[in-house]
């Protein structure tokens, strides 16, 4: 992780819930990849309010510029300069030789998948995104053309499902964070129903993206409870392997 | 030098004031190495650690204030043996020295905790948490049973009972005390709609911690750490003004992780400066760098050169 400044060059508010800023950024940022965000504080901000660090998360990538997507209520201006830590969290682990994505955003905005969908569908895998409750409301030209939308619904079934999980080679599921144990608990249990003899490992990944404290891996305040070792959103997701993860 | 505990046998002496607090740096200071100097930190204090292990709390564990934060992680740790085994290469090897924070949670565990640590490389100290509603007695057992270990101990006391706390640990024997730990608060997490508790942390809390650090300097003849709501080198050394011979920096190293180092440096030379006369803010972050490469860009002197005349004057 290291520490660099960035500077506002467009803010642009692209739905009542979001908006997308491009930042132009130090090079070390165009290191980062699908999974991995910013960790934002107002460079010139006087006075502890906010107090945390923000989490940005970037939806797309040009040399030099990074667009990153945040909630329309926070406030971004152009010429402001940010202080940005980062990278926070690893890469998503995309398994090799992938054809077929299932991506599932659970009342939360899709944002963390639209960076990976446009990375992913340049190389050929075909992507299926569904979206619950909150997650409808994100405007979907905002996604990459190839991506395929479903619309589900609140008792948590869409179109095909079954097929869709039996066509995916992995999914990865979003929510926030008071409903991950119910939706990420429910996701595995249909997955394992569905494929009974084999899940192999991240077949099934939970995005982690908690409130962070420190986003360093310092405060231990977004410990993943998992079976086999102590996992940090921050450091270790925010896609964690949800057959390691324990939900009761 | 700074001697954080009393004067004896062991005592607990460190180059600079200033130190992260438990809980915020992580278990050895791993997570800040590409962000700040650790080598200009006093000392680098843990994340708790119990005698068995602890997962990590269930439901929200952070929740923003009006210019501070609600945390309440649950003291999540894989337990003194398992931290021990797998942080002591990494202790031996610190760029600091190393403080354990042990959660007071029995005299029995603290005494264990203790006997563990024994022997550890690069570990300097113990930081006993107690509890809340700690009473004397209990303060006394706890702190008779950090003895297990000849490490000299810290006793870290709650802010809202510190002054009652810090005069029985002094009472006890510890070798120095933590003023204070920060208070607990409830409040509602936006997110899920629920009420949250947890402790609470801001730049608000250093007028209370502040208080309590000169009521207890004045109280004991114990070394005095202060800690809480400390976020610039002037409110560190409000606490040295106070009475503090140290000072431990909190949830700002999370928002401003180089403003650690900023104001480790500068009370670091804080009794030349004030001896000297000398403003005390001398050194700012990036001028370590500036001066290096002015240093490096500069050319070689040819002392066989005549040095240039001298401008002219106005008599």
């Amino acid at each position: 992780m290291r520490e660099t400044q960035a500077l506002i060059e467009r803010v642009r508010r692209v739905s009542a819930d979001v908006q997308q800023i491009d930042l132009a950024v130090d090079p070390a940022l165009m290191q980062l990849k699908p999974g991995q965000a910013l960790f934002v504080r107002r460079h010139n901000q006087h006075g502890w309010e906010p107090y945390l660090r923000e989490l940005w998360i970037p939806v797309d990538m040009r040399p030099g510029r990074l667009t990153v997507e945040i909630a329309s209520s926070l406030d971004a201006a152009p010429n402001e300069i940010v202080d940005v830590l980062s990278p926070v969290g690893r890469p998503i682990p995309v398994r090799p030789r992938i054809q077929h994505l299932l991506l599932i955003a659970d009342d939360a905005l899709p944002t963390p998948f639209v960076f990976l969908a446009r990375t992913l569908s340049g190389g050929g895998v075909a992507i299926t995104l569904v979206l619950n409750g909150l997650a409808a409301r994100y405007p979907l030209e905002l996604l990459s053309p190839e991506v395929e939308i479903v619309r589900g619904d609140a008792d948590w079934s869409w179109p095909d499902q079954v097929a869709t999980f039996q066509w995916a080679d992995q999914v990865l599921i979003l929510a926030p964070g008071y409903r991950q144990a119910d939706a990420y608990g429910r996701l595995l249990d249909r997955v394992r129903q569905i494929r009974t003899h084999d899940l192999p490992d991240h077949y099934a990944c939970g995005l982690f993206y908690d409130r962070l404290a420190c986003g360093a891996g310092a405060c231990g305040a977004c410990e993943v409870r998992a079976h086999d070792t102590l996992l940090l959103a921050c450091a270790d997701g925010p896609a964690i392997d949800l057959k390691r993860v324990v939900f009761r | 030098m700074i001697q954080l505990t009393r004067s004896g046998k062991n005592p607990l002496v460190i180059e600079t004031p200033v130190m992260p607090a438990a809980g915020i740096f992580g278990f050895d200071g791993a997570a800040y190495r590409d962000l700040l100097d650790l080598t200009k930190l006093g000392a680098i204090v843990t994340n708790p650690v119990t005698w068995r292990p602890r997962r990590v709390a269930h439901g929200t564990r952070v929740v923003p204030l009006p210019a501070g934060v609600l945390v309440h992680t649950g003291l999540p740790n894989p337990g003194m043996r398992r931290t021990i085994a797998r942080f002591r290469a990494r202790w031996a090897r610190s760029l600091a020295p190393v403080i354990v924070h042990v959660v007071a949670t029995s005299p029995a565990e603290v005494g264990l905790c203790a006997a563990a640590l024994e022997g550890c490389e690069g570990v300097v100290g113990i930081e006993i948490g107690l509890h809340d509603q700690a009473t004397p007695d209990d303060i006394a057992a706890i702190l008779d049973a950090a003895r297990e270990s000849t490490l000299p101990a810290l006793a870290r006391v709650p802010l809202y009972s510190a002054v009652e706390s810090a005069r029985a640990a002094a009472e006890a024997g510890a070798g120095g005390l933590v003023v204070a730990a920060p208070p607990r608060g409830t409040v509602r997490d936006p997110e899920s709609g629920q009420l949250v508790g947890g402790r609470v942390y801001g730049p608000w809390l250093k007028a209370q911690a502040l208080r309590a650090v000169g009521q207890i300097a004045r109280l004991v003849d114990v070394p005095v750490i202060g800690c809480g709501g400390i976020h610039s080198a002037d409110d560190a050394r409000d606490f040295l003004e106070a009475g503090a011979v140290a000072v431990q920096v909190d949830t700002v190293t999370w928002v401003q992780p180089r403003l650690l180092e900023v104001i480790a440096r500068n009370l670091g030379g804080l009794e030349l400066t004030r001896v000297a006369g000398a403003l005390p803010d001398e050194w700012q972050p990036g001028m370590s760098e500036t001066m290096r490469l002015l240093r490096d860009r500069r050319p070689t002197l040819d002392l066989d050169d005549d040095p240039p005349a001298p401008p002219d004057l106005p008599e």
